[in-house]
């Protein structure tokens, strides 16, 4: 059954153009910079250590696409999970096939969480063929200001590709919980895409400092904690408690509300 | 009440044991939103029967189907399938379904829908049987071509036409071996030599042994192959037996052929002779039911009032005639 999900998710063209698209931009990240250097920006700027170093094209990438384009990708899988069998009428032949409901959320969750370590393991690994293409690679200076080797920098680089996927976790998590109340997959993907913008909107209103801790995105960004020496492990523990919390939250409603759903789809 | 019906309600005794009924519902009661989709539906299908579940669209089938197969809560009653409640989940791997017409993925080929089904639905028939193996790729061509498929089938099925995703549907639930068969409206979407395919199919899977258990709202689709009926109308079962016993519950109806149709009509109406109300007139034909079975009273009557008459008799009631009367509406309407 797990399997049968993977397969249904990579046998469908929508899938493979997202992962196509997404594999191009570090690509397109690396033909700009090239061309017009890295200017300036906000967070830790990683667009101006491309040019010294191709390595952090994977960080450039990965903090570029994390805030939008990720969420979007993962959404439209996540929410498509009974949502899109709804629409296309195969719900109830699942689950006549018979799949448990409990199980078909299970797979469901576990393929989409699959998704988004291959999707942003793959950018990163595409990411890094971009940024030594066009840039000069070797010892990598971190953002502390010690340098470490080439490896040492793959292997950071990969862990943050790994932080990165586990940041997209809520966005799983919230798309399955919202695919639940709705027969139409778009209405889904919008709402989850929805939440997560709201979630990073909310992020940046000092008034609500309070809730902070709590929002999906909040330490997000917390993966470029990796390239100091020594890590700073608090924003990214904090990142995994609070995505195994969405997991759990998400899961929980999505449970209850499938559990004794009437399918009339 | 018929002697099959009286068996049916009263017979509650040895009523749930599998060798009698492959479905049975009791009291199964739905409401959506504060209206009764069904009501204290109880139904028996016999083990072996092709039973023909009909009703107007709107009339509760659907819902019971979707009850019966666990995809819908009752808010009253039991189910029993294959003498097991519904509730256990395994029974349903016994069941082929067709519910609602075709669902596959549009961006999959026919072949991959079947090999997606295939491999959901073989844990649950692994549970069942352990000695199950897995459908290979010869195994799912073989259900391809049960249905006529194997020509299209790396074609989208998106690409597929009504007919062919009616097929496909009907091939995903011959996949397995199956105690029983759930066929919700086979024939939307077919023509008229699908009808008659899917038509034999039952006839031949009921041979093999296989219950069948299919809906639709035309009878005339399904009459001919049923052993067995139930009828439904606005969620209220109307009535449930043998073909026979239908057929046998029904009373002749009176055959006028005048070319004073309208005088004839007036004047059985007036002596009470026959209900208005059931009265129908095509050119100069006139039928009817009686209220009188005194026919030589009614053709004595008629000619004394100076109707001339072409010819006069009983005839048995066509089924379509009485699932009209009992539902209310014309069965090929939709």
């Amino acid at each position: 059954m797990f399997l049968s999900e993977i397969k249904l998710l990579l046998k469908r063209r929508r899938t493979e153009v997202l992962f196509i698209l997404l594999l191009l931009e570090p690509w397109l990240l690396a033909f700009l910079i090239y061309q017009f250097g890295g200017g300036g920006g906000q967070g830790p700027n990683f667009l101006n250590l491309v040019t010294h170093n191709g390595i952090f094209l994977v960080l450039a990438s990965l903090s570029s696409l994390l805030p939008l384009l990720l969420p979007l990708a993962v959404s439209l899988v996540s929410s498509d999970a009974i949502a899109g069998e709804a629409s296309n009428g195969t719900l109830r032949y699942l689950l006549t096939a018979p799949v448990s409901r409990f199980k078909l959320l299970v797979h469901k969750m576990s393929s989409s969480l699959v998704f988004i370590f291959v999707l942003s393991v793959t950018i990163s690994l595409s990411g890094l063929v971009a940024g030594s293409v066009f840039f000069p690679v070797g010892k990598v200076l971190l953002l502390s200001g010690q340098t470490v080797s080439f490896f040492h920098g793959v292997l950071l680089v990969l862990l943050s590709a790994l932080l990165v996927g586990l940041s997209l976790i809520c966005v799983v998590a919230i798309g399955i919980a919202i695919s639940t109340f709705t027969d139409i997959p778009v209405g889904a993907t919008l709402g989850t895409l929805g939440a997560i913008i709201l979630s990073e909107i909310l992020d940046n209103i000092t008034q609500v400092r309070g809730i902070w801790p709590l929002l999906p995105t909040n330490y997000w960004m917390s993966f470029s904690d990796l390239f100091r020496s020594p890590i700073i492990f608090s924003g990214i523990s904090k990142n995994i408690v609070n995505q195994v919390g969405w997991l759990i939250f998400a899961f929980s409603i999505a449970l209850a509300k499938f559990r004794f759903k009437d399918i009339t789809s | 009440m018929t002697e099959l019906e009286q068996t049916l309600s009263s017979g509650t005794s040895n009523a749930g044991a599998y060798q009698d009924y492959a479905i049975e519902t009791k009291s199964l009661t739905k409401a959506f939103s504060g209206r009764e989709a069904v009501s204290d539906l109880s139904l028996r299908v016999p083990v072996g029967s092709i039973f023909g579940f009909l009703g107007p669209n709107g009339s509760g089938k659907t819902t019971t189907i979707r009850m019966m197969l666990g995809l819908v809560s009752s808010n009253k009653g039991d189910i029993t399938i294959l003498g097991q409640p519904v509730e256990q989940l395994n029974q349903l791997a016994r069941v082929g379904v067709v519910v609602e017409g075709p669902g596959f993925y549009p961006y999959l080929s026919g072949f991959d829908n079947l090999q997606r089904f295939a491999e959901v639905s073989y844990p649950a028939q692994k549970r069942l049987n352990p000695e199950t193996s897995k459908l290979r790729r010869p195994d799912i061509l073989q259900s391809l071509e049960r249905v006529g498929l194997v020509g299209a089938k790396d074609k989208k099925y998106r690409a597929y036409s009504l007919g062919m995703k009616q097929r496909l549907s009907i091939a995903a639930a011959l996949m397995w071996p199956r105690d029983l068969l759930v066929l919700d409206e086979p024939t939307n979407g077919l023509d008229p030599q699908g009808i008659v395919e899917v038509r034999e199919l039952i006839t031949s899977l009921n041979q093999e042994g296989m219950t069948i258990f299919v809906s639709s709202h035309i009878l005339s689709e399904v009459e001919m192959i049923c052993s067995h009926i139930a009828i439904m109308r606005d969620g209220v079962l109307q009535f449930q037996g043998s073909v026979e016993d239908f057929k046998g519950s029904l009373s002749k109806e009176f055959s006028l052929v005048t070319s004073q149709v309208d005088l004839a009509k007036e004047i059985l109406v007036r002596f009470e002779f026959i209900d208005l109300h059931s009265c129908k007139i095509e050119g100069n034909h006139l039928t009817a039911q009686l209220s009188s079975e005194n026919i030589e009273e009614i053709v004595k009557t008629l000619v004394e009032q100076g109707v001339g008459i072409r010819s006069v008799g009983l005839v048995e009631p066509s089924l379509e005639d009485a699932f009209v009367a009992l539902t209310g509406r014309s069965s090929n309407v939709s």
